[in-house]
């Protein structure tokens, strides 16, 4: 299964943040859509499926564990890494509970979330392949 | 030798409890009539001690910090008796309200101590073979020497905790401060970091996007130094030069600086007969374009922003800032003009402290209304230049 079959959505309300992921992860053959507010976002998430979502913390209207949590009622199978340049704040130790795989901080390290994307927890379309 | 403040100090309070040689030498005899009594007197207090958690607590060292303890006693009591009652005696009880500080202990402990303390020598004062004018004027003396000993450990108490409460209170300024500032420097990071990884590993970068990372990398530098900025004008806000400067023009020229989203509407109303403000006019603008930043920020979906100048008596103008957004929660209105204190997921929270720090130094004020839902008002009144002006 290559990249090209796996979809990004990335929330940040800075837009510059948005485009360099989407640029990213473009280029490594992802198909990336990006929003800057939790609304947007769940607008996307209604038309099209992702696989991963990478959400700042820090949103104008609800944080990015909130918006993960509903995103998941949409897409039950989406992954969710949720990135912040505030690692220290309170609301982060929900994020294991509301399901999200991991916390980021930014700065980003692309290296070291690429290797988080590949696993431990690889998308299950990639595990049945693994398997067969 | 000049004496100490705190040495000072007792020599006053001693005034106030008309403290006089008859004292000490009534005390030095109670001392010696009273040595036979003392060892179950300190047995006592550090009994009672012992049955209080809020005491039992802070002795961590068991039987032998209580043994160590009660040889300290009798070292305090015998000075209180037999003195002399000089600079290093006022010194070694203003260490003991320290002391309690650094341990824990409550100092209301420390009252019921000596008042148990207290009641315990008066009722050995009451079995001496003495006439009854002798034993009241022994009691008087010993109170006023217990007092003297209980206020100044209490003023130790109160300087060090207050010292303690500040020290607390920065830690706890500067964590916060540091939080913001990492917050909001780490966000241009993120993007400087992710573009040069692009520019780095991308294998199809096309001319026009490396280009683009390049001016993205600029511009993120740009908005981490303003980030620096911002911090260093409002830790040095330097001092106003006022003189007398047309409000309406200032307005007008932040607004038309302030990059409008098309989905607010502004109504801005500036009477041509408005008095020239007495102020500094570079100063004012940081105000006015933080209040109108603040106004369209709190409609994200646009709105009317209404901007309103005119004159109030003869002395002052009085300019509004009125939005119909989000509005500003009561617990957090109260809060708006603390530094570092946000409502907005981005910034550092000193746009508006940094008005009122402005509007402080030019004797002007702030006035601020808000409903949740509805919309805030942001009203400054500054000083009117007409006496002035003409006088300058």
């Amino acid at each position: 299964m290559t990249n090209a079959a796996r979809a990004i959505l990335v929330v940040d309300d800075e837009l510059e943040a948005c485009h360099n992921l989407a640029d990213i992860f473009s280029d490594l053959g992802y198909r990336v859509e990006i929003a800057t507010s939790a609304e947007s976002a769940l607008a996307l998430a209604q038309h099209a499926p992702f696989d991963i979502a990478l959400l700042d913390l820090m949103l104008p209207t609800a944080d990015g564990i909130a918006l993960f949590e509903s995103l998941k009622t949409l897409q039950p199978n989406i992954k969710g890494y949720v990135l912040t340049a505030y690692p220290q704040h309170t609301r982060v130790v929900s994020a294991q509970a509301a399901g999200v795989t991991n916390v980021l901080a930014k700065p980003i390290d692309i290296g070291k979330l690429l290797v988080i994307l590949a696993g431990p927890n690889p998308p299950s379309h990639e595990s049945s392949s693994c398997a067969s | 030798m000049s004496s100490s403040p705190t040495y000072l100090r007792f020599l006053d309070l001693r005034r106030y409890v008309d403290w006089c040689d008859d004292d000490a030498q009534r005390l030095r005899v109670l001392g010696d009539a009273l040595a036979p009594s003392l060892p179950a007197l300190i047995d006592d207090f550090y009994a009672e001690i012992q049955r209080h958690e809020g005491t039992l607590r802070v002795i961590t060292g068991g039987a032998a910090q209580i043994e160590r303890l009660k040889a300290s006693l009798r070292v305090w009591i015998q000075e209180l008796f037999h003195g002399p009652h000089d600079e290093a005696y006022v010194q070694r009880r203003w260490r003991v309200g320290q002391r309690h500080v650094e341990i824990g202990l409550e100092q209301v402990f420390t009252s019921m101590a000596l008042a148990r303390m207290r009641a315990n020598i008066n009722q050995a004062i009451t079995g001496l073979d003495c006439p009854i004018n002798e034993r009241i004027a022994m009691m008087t003396s010993l109170n006023k020497a217990l007092d003297l000993d209980l206020a100044l450990i209490e003023d130790a108490y109160q300087a060090a905790y207050h010292e303690r409460q500040q020290r607390i209170e920065r830690l706890a300024t500067m964590g916060h401060i540091a939080g913001g500032i990492a917050h909001e420097l780490r966000n241009p990071l993120n993007v400087v970091r992710t573009s040069s990884y692009y520019l780095l590993n991308a294998r199809n970068a096309t001319p026009e996007k490396t280009r683009e990372h390049l001016q993205r990398i600029d511009q993120q530098v740009g908005i981490a130094d303003s980030v620096i900025t911002a911090l260093s004008s409002f830790a040095r806000l330097p001092l106003p030069e006022m003189k007398p400067f047309d409000v309406a023009e200032c307005v007008r020229e932040t607004l038309e600086n302030a990059a409008l989203p098309p989905t607010v509407t502004v109504d801005v109303s500036l009477p041509a007969d408005l008095p020239l403000a007495h102020g500094d006019r570079h100063q004012l603008t940081i105000v006015f374009a933080n209040l109108i930043r603040n106004a369209v920020e709190a409609m994200p979906n646009g709105g009317l922003l209404r901007v309103v100048a005119q004159s109030s008596g003869q002395q002052h103008i009085e300019v509004g800032v009125e939005d119909c957004g989000v509005g500003i929660a009561a617990d957090q209105l109260q809060r708006i003009l603390e530094p570092f204190f946000s409502t907005k997921p981005r910034g550092l929270g000193l746009g508006l402290s940094l008005v009122k720090a402005i509007l402080d130094r030019q004797q002007g004020l702030l006035h601020v209304t808000s409903t949740p839902g509805q919309g805030s008002k942001f009203c400054i009144r500054l000083l009117a230049a007409t006496e002035r002006g003409k006088a300058t």
